[in-house]
């Protein structure tokens, strides 16, 4: 039985940690109500870790991506039993030196699955592994159009959580195009059927793009065949380091490209930004993308630990800013 | 004949002046009577100051910082902005000739200082930066407002581990047309084993590829600012500016061990926030920082040598941790029956000695990189746990930061090591940027910790 490591950053390449002989599993935080975080804590980055550590798995990568998810591990770390790798995502991205900084992140990577007991992939093993996860993801992408955002983002769930393989069933549900167009942005998602997306199309909502984390936003261009032939490990990086727009780079001029492309293609009537409570990086997102935009946005506070009251409060607001653009 | 130390009031400052300048003061340039700054600064009538000469000048250095940045633009001095970096830019930008480094997070002590005079706040909030951030979206006013200093020729920023509130701060900033010199500081880690590592000023070691890297990205800032002065900046330039930064925090390290290992305080909690403060930039004029330390220094020196206290004396030793955005909790610190008795404000890299026996630009990449933020908060925690031993630190105060990333951990993991490496007691407190309403809340807290010292004591 492979070991499995368990990881929810989208720059690290689960191809990696595959070739490396290993079971990448990038997993959802599960909601709970049973230990709120203290007060300044974001209750993602507590059940995540909280989550992560229930399923015991053999290894955990985190990243620097959050300053939040940093600190925390780092307040854990004399009390965790498992092996925890923390992976330095460089937030600038301008400079070949960011770049070399990421790649030699992923080769420290390499060195610690080793000693999880991995082996050393080589250049044929990565190729194909590399090739296998791109082969994967379009044909999961080939299936986006044909699924409500919350089914898509359901398998792409388990695609991610199962370290790559595809879902027996790519269609699950036939979308109708009805209901107020809206697109949906910021941060991750808790595990589960009820989260912002599935709230937002049973409040009538028909999102036509899906930007949070989880999304297709974040996962990796398209490989380039030679470049993949010549150098497997560049094409790597080149994937993920040099496309994903994300929230924490600086400057987030990707991040904005790419929403402003999701609008042009998709015009819809309103944006709902989703992200937890002590958020900074998402939550400054939203003067900007109302600014820019110039679309109705709801931002939408999410808690991992707050019950049902608070899915009341979301739903609540959701129909009410539907109601607001019908 | 001078008056013993004590503290004042501002208007309890108008006396003390007049009989100053009877005792024939000298001031600098930008000195003057401290109630010349009220218009300005209302909310200074909140404060108690120590009334030496010394503290004086420091206070009017402080307050007139704004007046001295205006002048430096009519004069042509490039005016470099310097961001999140806590110390090593500012060496640099006092490198070049008719150039000078200003920090436009300090902002976030204008709502302390001017009250309901400053909008700064405010403009933050109709950004949409609200506060649930940290304090220091002050600066995100500042700039929109363009009230309280002359926007820079240039702006850095150091991203990767730095806190996320000042990384979303500082992004809406640019998005507010103000373009940043990005640079990347990344997370200092243990060194693997076997892997080639090298030491940094206070002890720390990194490995030498992070090392490599941030001297990179020195460079890179090292070829914006040439390109901006149109004249290149040279190792030599910059191993002057290095020297002559030192040369500062030598004083201001002479002035926190006299300080704080006094057997009576010496000077007050207060002007020493503000005395430490000045080494991240010096509070745009290097050389005047250095002339107020020294005459810091000097005054603290005579009053130790006279066995002169500002308290009443006996005072419970306190290591305070995090600078607090409303320094009147400096002075209700003391109203509590404490004393400063050590400090990690964020930048105690900046007050180790930068290394001069080599490449200047390696001499600073190990200086940033010894920065206590970019490390993990146990490390921080040994250095406190040090430091507090050292100075004979009765108690430890953390100061919570409203909204900050990295306070809602480690807090945490630093009283842990302090109670159990120390065995003294520990309490953590929020201050917010302006803390009146707080007030009775901060003082029960920070009495207890007191009463417990004194316990601790019999």
């Amino acid at each position: 039985m492979l070991k499995r490591v368990i990881y929810n950053c989208p720059f690290v390449p689960p191809e990696w940690v595959a070739a490396h002989g290993l079971q990448p599993s990038r997993i959802r935080p599960e909601e709970r109500i049973d230990a709120a975080p203290k007060a300044g804590l974001c209750s993602y980055a507590h059940s995540f870790l909280k989550t992560a550590l229930a399923q015991k798995p053999d290894a955990i990568i985190l990243s620097t991506r959050c300053d939040q998810m940093r600190r925390l591990t780092d307040s854990q770390t004399d009390r965790l039993a498992i092996p925890v790798f923390m992976f330095n995502v460089p937030a600038t991205w301008q400079t070949t030196d960011a770049r070399k900084l990421y790649s030699s992140e992923l080769r420290r990577l390499g060195r610690f699955l080793e000693k999880l007991g991995g082996r050393s992939p080589s250049k044929k093993c990565l190729s194909e592994e590399i090739a296998k996860w791109d082969h994967n993801r379009k044909k999961l992408c080939e299936a986006r159009r044909a699924n409500s955002a919350s089914h898509f983002s359901e398998l792409l769930e388990s695609f991610h959580r199962s370290g790559g393989k595809l879902p027996d069933k790519l269609i699950q549900k036939k979308v109708s195009p009805k209901g107020v167009s809206l697109g949906v942005i910021g941060g991750p998602l808790l595990a589960g059927r009820e989260n912002i997306l599935r709230v937002t199309e049973l409040a009538g909502g028909q999102i036509v793009f899906d930007g949070t984390e989880d999304s297709e936003r974040t996962l990796p261009d398209m490989l380039r065949a030679e470049k993949l032939q010549k150098s497997p490990f560049e094409e790597l990086v080149h994937i993920y380091f040099d496309t994903i727009p994300d929230v924490f780079r600086r400057p987030d001029t990707a991040l904005h490209e790419w929403l402003r492309r999701m609008i042009t293609m998709h015009k819809p009537r309103g944006l709902v930004l989703s992200h937890f409570v002590w958020c900074d990086l998402w939550r400054a997102q939203i003067s900007r993308m109302r600014e820019w935009s110039g679309l109705p946005i709801l931002s939408i506070d999410l808690s991992a630990d707050s019950g049902e009251g608070a899915k009341q409060r979301i739903r609540t607001r959701l129909e009410a800013f539907l109601e607001e653009l019908a | 004949m001078k008056s013993l130390p004590k503290k004042l009031s501002l208007s309890g400052w108008g006396t003390e002046y007049r009989k100053l300048r009877r005792d024939g003061l000298r001031e600098a340039s930008y000195g003057g009577p401290l109630q010349r700054h009220l218009s300005e600064n209302p909310s200074l009538k909140r404060f108690v100051f120590d009334n030496s000469a010394a503290s004086l000048r420091l206070w009017n250095l402080l307050l007139s910082e704004e007046d001295r940045l205006h002048e430096a633009r009519k004069k042509g001095t490039l005016i470099v902005a310097c961001m999140k970096d806590l110390g090593t830019i500012p060496v640099m930008a006092f490198s070049m000739p008719r150039s000078l480094a200003f920090y436009p997070d300090g902002a976030w002590w204008l709502p302390c200082l001017m009250g309901r005079k400053t909008q700064v706040l405010e403009a933050a909030d109709k950004l949409g930066i609200d506060e649930s951030f940290c304090p220091v979206r002050a600066m995100l006013g500042a700039f929109e407002l363009q009230k309280n200093f002359p926007m820079p020729d240039i702006i850095t920023c150091s991203s990767g581990a730095v806190c996320d509130d000042f990384s979303a701060i500082a992004q809406r900033l640019e998005s507010r047309g103000h373009r940043i010199l990005w640079w990347e500081m990344p997370l200092r880690r243990k060194p693997e084993k076997g892997e080639k590592s090298l030491p940094l000023p206070g002890g720390l070691r990194a490995p030498s590829a992070q090392l490599e890297f941030v001297k990179k990205e020195l460079e890179r800032i090292r070829r914006a600012f040439s390109e901006l002065r149109g004249h290149p900046l040279s190792d030599a330039m910059i191993s002057r500016g290095i020297r002559a930064a030192n040369k500062v925090r030598k004083t201001l390290s002479e002035l926190r061990q006299i300080v704080f290992s006094a057997k009576e305080c010496p000077l007050p909690a207060l002007e020493m926030l503000i005395a430490e403060m000045l080494i991240i930039h010096f509070c745009s004029d290097l050389g005047e920082a250095g002339a107020v330390l020294n005459e810091l220094l000097g005054e603290a020196k005579k009053r130790v040598r006279s066995s002169q206290c500002v308290l009443r004396g006996g005072e419970a030793k306190i290591f305070w941790v995090n600078p607090v955005s409303d320094i009147k909790v400096m002075n209700l610190l003391e109203d509590c029956g404490g004393r400063l008795c050590g400090t990690e404000n964020m930048f105690c890299h900046a007050l180790e000695i930068i290394p001069e026996d080599m490449p200047p630009i390696d001499a600073l990449a190990r200086s940033a990189l010894a920065d206590p933020m970019t490390g993990s908060s146990a490390e921080r925690a040994e250095k406190i746990c040090r430091d507090a031993a050292g100075f004979g630190a009765e108690a430890l105060i953390i100061a919570r930061i409203p909204g900050a990333s990295h306070c809602a951990t480690e807090g945490g993991v630093i009283r842990r090591k302090v109670e159990t490496s120390l065995g003294i007691p520990a309490i953590e407190l929020e201050v917010p940027p302006v803390s009146d309403g707080d007030e009775n809340s901060l003082r029960t807290r920070i009495s207890a910790l007191v009463e417990t010292v004194e316990r601790k004591r019999q």
